[in-house]
């Protein structure tokens, strides 16, 4: 059995790979062949991913049809972004490498730095 | 010996004295020893905190107090009502400690919940729209032209970094960088974040707590610094730093957060410079000697100065 982040992540890439909204069916289609899902399990990790807002819907009949909120690329610019904002909300999730500076620090830094190197 | 208030006394040297000397020498200690100091000394100070209320609250455990205090004068015209002067003392002692208790719980139980919210939101992010690579079979890596390497910390943690920093970093660099990250999460580094901050917020009066909260932080830093320098030298590290921190595409950091940002990053990168690195060892023992004598030193000088008071 596959975890739920994998399952996720091959439905997300399934509907990022799509040009049109997909339902349940398609998506089911469209996924590895070699190893079948349930439809009841596709249905729930849409769900899933509609809950967490990565996917918007619309009932089109009796069917949902899914759409990606964002593109891959725009989901992953976001979080990037997100992190490098330095906003307080970034600083309180996680512990990343290098804070930004300003030129003229980050200049002087780097003379620093080649002055201690040269008189080693 | 007059127990509450020889433990007053060592609180209020560990509340008010110990943070100046630690900001004044923690830089020649070794980072991982400091960071740990903090909460340490915190603990001690809320264990002397409340063993003074207790010992003040139980009746018969300090009948000497206010008599000790101003002298056998005092004792002849309170003499009627000495413990229930002291019981009060107490119970006010013990209603604040256990409303800073509760504000220090309700602080660390919210900043956990919201961390976690976000957490989850940037951990889906990197499980959706991440890889992995069979070189760096812990890492997760996001499309993305901007250098960027994190830490997620907590239950199943994760390592992320962009590919933008396979261009801006030498191979040394990136495993330097990627070590960086695996420190803060091997350690718990979010831990000893997530209780200097919360106490730091809930009893800002005291500098214990309110230095403790701004320097922790930049004490992490140095110290995942530190575990990637073990392996791949300062030098390495130091010069990711430099050229993480140029990155032509960064985020412009709000005003408020200038400060502590640069600050802190010269003094990791003076650290990382350092030619002869304070050792573990020396480190311990100098903090845990300056610890113990603001815990002994108040506390003996209260008892000797009590005791010439009550003798003469």
């Amino acid at each position: 059995m596959r975890g739920l982040g994998e399952l996720e992540n091959a439905v997300m890439t399934a509907l990022w790979s799509a040009t049109e909204p997909m339902r349940v069916r398609d998506v089911m289609e469209t996924m590895d062949q070699t190893r079948p899902l349930a439809y009841t399990t596709v249905m729930t990790v849409l769900d899933n991913l509609h809950g967490k807002n990565w996917v918007t819907r619309e009932r089109v009949g009796r069917a949902y049809h899914y759409v990606p909120r964002l593109t891959k690329t725009a989901a992953v610019a976001e979080a990037v972004r997100g992190i490098l904002d330095e906003s307080d909300e970034a600083e309180a999730i996680l512990l990343h490498f290098a804070q930004s500076t300003s030129d003229d620090e980050s200049n002087a830094l780097r003379r620093g730095l080649r002055r201690r190197a040269r008189s080693r | 010996m007059n127990v509450p208030l020889a433990l007053a006394a060592a609180a209020v040297a560990l509340g008010w004295v110990w943070p100046r000397w630690m900001l004044r020498h923690q830089h020649g200690f070794d980072p991982r020893i400091a960071m740990v100091a903090w909460p340490c000394a915190q603990l001690l100070f809320v264990a002397g905190v409340i063993s003074a209320a207790v010992t003040l609250i139980i009746p018969g455990h300090a009948t000497t107090f206010l008599s000790s205090l101003l002298g056998q004068c005092w004792d002849s015209l309170a003499h009627a009502t000495p413990a229930a002067g002291e019981s009060l003392v107490g119970a006010v002692g013990a209603t604040a400690v256990l409303a800073a208790a509760a504000g220090v719980a309700i602080q660390i139980v919210g900043r956990l919940h919201r961390q976690r919210c976000h957490r989850r939101r940037l951990s889906d992010t990197i499980t959706l729209t991440g890889f992995r690579l069979p070189e760096y079979p812990d890492v997760w890596w996001l499309d993305d032209e901007r250098p960027v390497a994190f830490c997620l910390p907590g239950r199943g943690a994760r390592i992320a970094a962009s590919t933008g920093l396979w261009s801006s970093l030498t191979a040394r660099e990136l495993t330097a960088v990627l070590a960086h990250e695996r420190a803060h999460s091997q350690h718990r580094h979010h831990m000893i974040i997530a209780w200097a901050e919360s106490v730091g917020a809930t009893m800002a009066l005291v500098p214990l707590f309110h230095r403790g909260a701004r320097t922790v932080r930049g004490l992490s830093e140095q110290a995942a610094d530190a575990a990637a320098a073990s392996r791949y030298g300062g030098a390495t590290v130091a010069s990711a730093l430099i050229k993480l921190a140029n990155t032509p595409d960064r985020a412009e950091p709000p005003p408020h957060s200038l400060a502590a940002a640069h600050g802190s990053l010269a003094c990791r990168l003076d650290r990382l410079n350092q030619r002869t690195p304070g050792s573990p060892i020396t480190g311990g023992v100098g903090v845990a000697a300056a610890t113990l004598l603001c815990v002994v030193g108040p506390a003996l000088a209260v008892t000797a100065a009590l005791g010439l008071l009550t003798c003469s």
